[in-house]
């Protein structure tokens, strides 16, 4: 047995090594990105680190994506880009320190979310997904496994099949906070309008500033239903960026 | 003939005529009020089957003069794909106007209704035909009928044109962010009868429409250079991007139904009955936005655009306690747009912790000030070294003289104590927590030096594709370890399967080695196997180990005839055969039984078959 285990580990680092060189992690455009913000060329440092993240997303990419489009005065750009950044990695202060920062400036606020919308901002998006994938068939093996294999089930198996299936259950809430936080967009128009109906000639019953957070709750055509702090309607497709982008 | 003064009315009616109720339904009386009164209200019916209509309205018109042609589902709006081009004949010039979704009761039940309306107009007189098409509703195919639609130079009098909206606005060159006033208007018909708009929708990119000012009349009104009755739909607009802007109007006939109060002036006729609501729209009215001059902006402009002046503050005491909270009040005047100025941010002022604005409500005019809006700012002193409230620094644009006007409110003086309960250390440890703070914790962040975490995607995992199939491997391989123990707690249970399986096995590898000796005339292994296959082939009916078997046991398997007959002969020739040469030492060369392989094989046939 402890032979299959370190042939399994041995096996595991291979694939890890392969996978590192086959998506090897260019760095040259978050490089020239940084050093163009440093030098005031925001522009240019815009467009490096959005190639940056065409090759390959990264929190510090969006984290500095983000800074380089505030200083473009990009508001709604900026906060989507810091939103991503906190969405893949929430233990990072430095992007929930410019959301404050910025919304304060621009006199928006935060998305309204619901508990379990909260406490899935504990954990990177994706963790609690695993967590609760892993959990569960952590348990079910758990249970199982030893009687197929004629072992006498201990103590430590019913234990840790508990614990599990509890880890298992509580990330249920939060997982489906995460699919419901990826129905959320930022405004990135200056005065977005808020239209009565999907069409392009619509009353406009409000006007959104870039930054303001929408939940989309269906689309039709070019034009999504959303809710926002102001109200429902359809705003144009173009004019927001999800968390999320598809 | 004109009657020498007006009667004004004001009516307050119901939105529409509600359709009989259906029968009330049995609820629990504890039950909350608000589900007793939704449960009450008539369904909406969505399981009619999807018919659609067509018409042009009017039928007739003289060439250059604009007729509709609308589409009516009796379906959602949303769910009716329509298509971006209909089957126009030749000559005539048509244009999607606009749509609409209204709802009506239908045999004690609403029913939602979709309508398009197309602007068309033809040069020259002639008979059109609109064939029929189909348009996609529930993601079904709805036929929407051919219609028929003449051209003529000398229609017969009276002949009245297609109903539309009129919009009025009341300036059609405004400075963004600047209110205006727009008019929509429903003339009278021909023969002075007058109805209701209901579901009006102003259309136009970059404004927004002012719910709350809503005003609903029914008067005379000089129009294309005549008066005539219309009914009347008033509320204000908000350009909010620069520009050439077009604005429309669009709604539904409704009768008698106003929706709410309306002042009605003037002799007329409202026709009674329910209401068609038949959905007409407006020519688009131009509207110049421009923008906000970009120079000589002041302090404290907060998008406050037309005439507004600020009362004098008042402060609610000038004798302060540090620590202790005052409140100042502030009226803003103006005309227009009241209840969406926004109040002047308070500005951070060494000494002083001020709490943003509270909205107070409307101040009613008095005398020759205007309304106004009130805000109360609550201000505490934070040491008693103060002698003055802080300015607050506030502007307008005034759209009339086209420049920025200073509203700041001044500061006021005060007279502060020392507090009570705080003492000027506190107070100076609070002014540089609110201070100095904040600035650091409210800045940019620093660039990151990494890119840091990194994903493939940042679509949750639970939405890419592959996630589900993933998880079906290891859902996949606790189904087969379920089944392979199934299985092996069965076998356990019913061991005979195991042997006559694995008998059948090795049989079939005896006949293999039967077959290659008889081919190549070695009879002495041709026995030896031939043993082997009998034992083999009735071990399990035993069971016992086939090295045991004699060749009684090989019999007892085979029927009383085959025992008896050519089958029970040839084994005991095998068996002698194989016994003399194991027992006896016989030298002698079983030949013979080779020509016995089809019998033998027959045998072995019939005991694989009993396995």
């Amino acid at each position: 047995m402890n032979i299959l285990i370190k042939k399994y580990f041995v096996a595991l680092g291979l694939l890890l090594a392969v996978a590192q060189c086959a998506w090897p992690a260019d760095e040259n455009h978050f490089r020239t990105g940084v050093t163009a913000y440093e030098a005031g060329q925001f522009d240019v440092a815009a467009q490096a680190f959005h190639d940056s993240l065409a090759e390959q997303t990264a929190a510090g990419t969006l984290l500095n994506l983000g800074l380089a489009e505030w200083q473009r005065g990009h508001a709604g750009e900026a906060i989507t880009a810091w939103e991503q950044a906190r969405w893949l990695n929430p233990f990072n202060r430095a992007a929930p320190q410019s959301l404050l920062y910025a919304r304060e400036l621009v006199a928006v606020n935060p998305p309204e979310l619901t508990w379990f919308e909260e406490a899935s901002t504990w954990l990177p998006a994706n963790w609690w997904t695993w967590l609760a994938g892993v959990s569960l068939w952590l348990a079910v093996a758990l249970v199982t496994v030893p009687g197929f294999l004629r072992r006498r089930k201990a103590g430590w198996h019913q234990t840790v099949a508990a614990l599990a299936l509890g880890i298992f259950l509580l990330s249920l809430a939060p997982a489906a906070g995460i699919l419901t936080r990826s129905k959320i967009a930022i405004v990135t128009d200056k005065n977005t309008a808020l239209r009565l109906t999907p069409t392009t000639a619509a009353e406009v019953v409000a006007a959104l500033p870039p930054g303001e957070p929408v939940r989309a709750l269906r689309a039709r055509g070019n034009y999504l239903f959303v809710h926002t702090q102001n109200g429902n309607g359809w705003v144009e497709r173009r004019q927001v960026q999800f968390l999320c982008p598809e | 003939m004109r009657h020498p003064f007006f009667i004004l009315l004001v009516l307050v009616l119901s939105a529409r005529p509600s359709p009989p109720l259906r029968a009330q339904m049995l609820v629990n009386p504890s039950a909350d009020q608000l589900m007793q009164l939704l449960r009450s209200q008539p369904g909406v019916d969505i399981s009619a089957p999807v018919t659609a209509t067509a018409a042009f309205d009017p039928p007739q018109v003289r060439p250059g003069e604009k007729a509709v042609y609308r589409v009516v589902f009796n379906a959602t709006a949303v769910s009716v794909n329509w298509p971006e081009k209909i089957p126009a004949p030749p000559g005539l010039k048509i244009r999607l106007s606009c749509s609409g979704q209204t709802m009506q009761p239908v045999g004690g039940e609403y029913q939602n209704f979709a309508t398009f309306d197309y602007d068309v107009r033809a040069d020259g007189p002639g008979q059109f035909t609109l064939p029929e098409f189909t348009a996609d509703v529930y993601g079904k195919p709805v036929v929407i009928p051919a219609a028929q639609f003449e051209v003529k130079a000398d229609l017969p009098e009276p002949h009245e044109p297609a109903r539309q909206l009129l919009v009025e606005p009341s300036a059609t060159n405004v400075f963004v962010g600047e209110v205006f006033n727009v008019r929509v208007l429903l003339p009278a018909t021909a023969a002075g009868a007058i109805e209701g708009v209901s579901d009006i929708q102003l259309n136009g990119d970059g404004f927004v429409v002012d719910k709350n000012s809503v005003r609903q009349s029914i008067r005379p009104v000089a129009t294309a250079g005549r008066n005539v009755t219309a009914y009347i739909y008033e509320t204000s607009l908000t350009p909010i991007a620069a520009g050439k802007l077009n604005l429309s109007a669009q709604g539904f006939t409704a009768g008698m139904n106003f929706g709410g109060p309306i002042s009605i002036t003037g002799h007329l006729t409202i026709p009674g009955g329910p209401p068609k609501m038949i959905l007409l729209d407006s020519e688009p009215v131009a509207i110049n936005v421009r923008p906000l001059p970009g120079e000589n902006k002041l302090p404290g402009f907060l998008g406050a655009v037309g005439n507004y002046a600020c009362d004098p503050p008042n402060l609610v005491t000038n004798a302060l306690k540090a620590g202790e909270p005052v409140q100042l009040n502030l009226v803003i005047r103006g005309l227009n747009n009241l209840s969406r100025v926004n109040p002047p941010l308070p500005p951070r002022a060494d000494g002083w912790q001020i709490f943003p604005a509270e909205r107070g409500g409307i101040v009613p005019a008095t005398g020759t000030n205007n309304p106004g809006a009130s805000f109360k700012y609550t201000l505490i002193p934070l040491t008693d070294a103060l002698r003055a409230t802080p300015a607050i620094p506030f502007s307008c644009f005034d759209p009339a003289r086209g420049r920025f006007i200073d509203l700041s409110i001044p500061s006021l003086p005060v007279t502060v104590l020392a507090g009570e309960t705080q003492t000027n250390a506190d107070a100076a440890l609070m002014l540089v927590e609110n201070s100095a703070a904040p600035e650091q914790k409210t800045g940019l962040s620093q660039l990151a030096a990494a890119p840091g975490w990194t994903t493939a995607s940042l679509v949750p995992l639970q939405l890419r594709g592959w996630f589900p199939f993933v998880q079906i491997f290891p859902a996949l391989g606790f189904a087969g370890l379920w089944f392979w123990d199934r299985r092996r707690r069965f076998l356990e249970q019913h061991p005979e399967i195991v042997r006559r399986r694995a008998a059948r096995r090795a049989l079939r590898r005896e006949q293999r080695l039967l077959e290659q000796a008889a081919a190549s005339a070695d009879a002495r292994n041709f026995v030896r196997h031939a043993i082997h296959a009998l034992q083999i082939a009735s071990a399990p009916h035993y069971p016992a180990a086939p090295r045991a078997l004699v060749c009684g046991d090989v019999l007892q398997i085979l029927t009383a005839p085959e025992r008896d007959g050519k089958s029970g002969n040839v084994v005991r020739r095998f068996f002698t055969a194989a016994d003399a040469a194991a027992f006896a030492g016989s030298t002698e060369n079983p030949a013979a039984l080779l020509a016995e392989k089809a019998v033998l094989q027959e045998i072995l046939l019939k005991l694989e078959a009993r396995l």
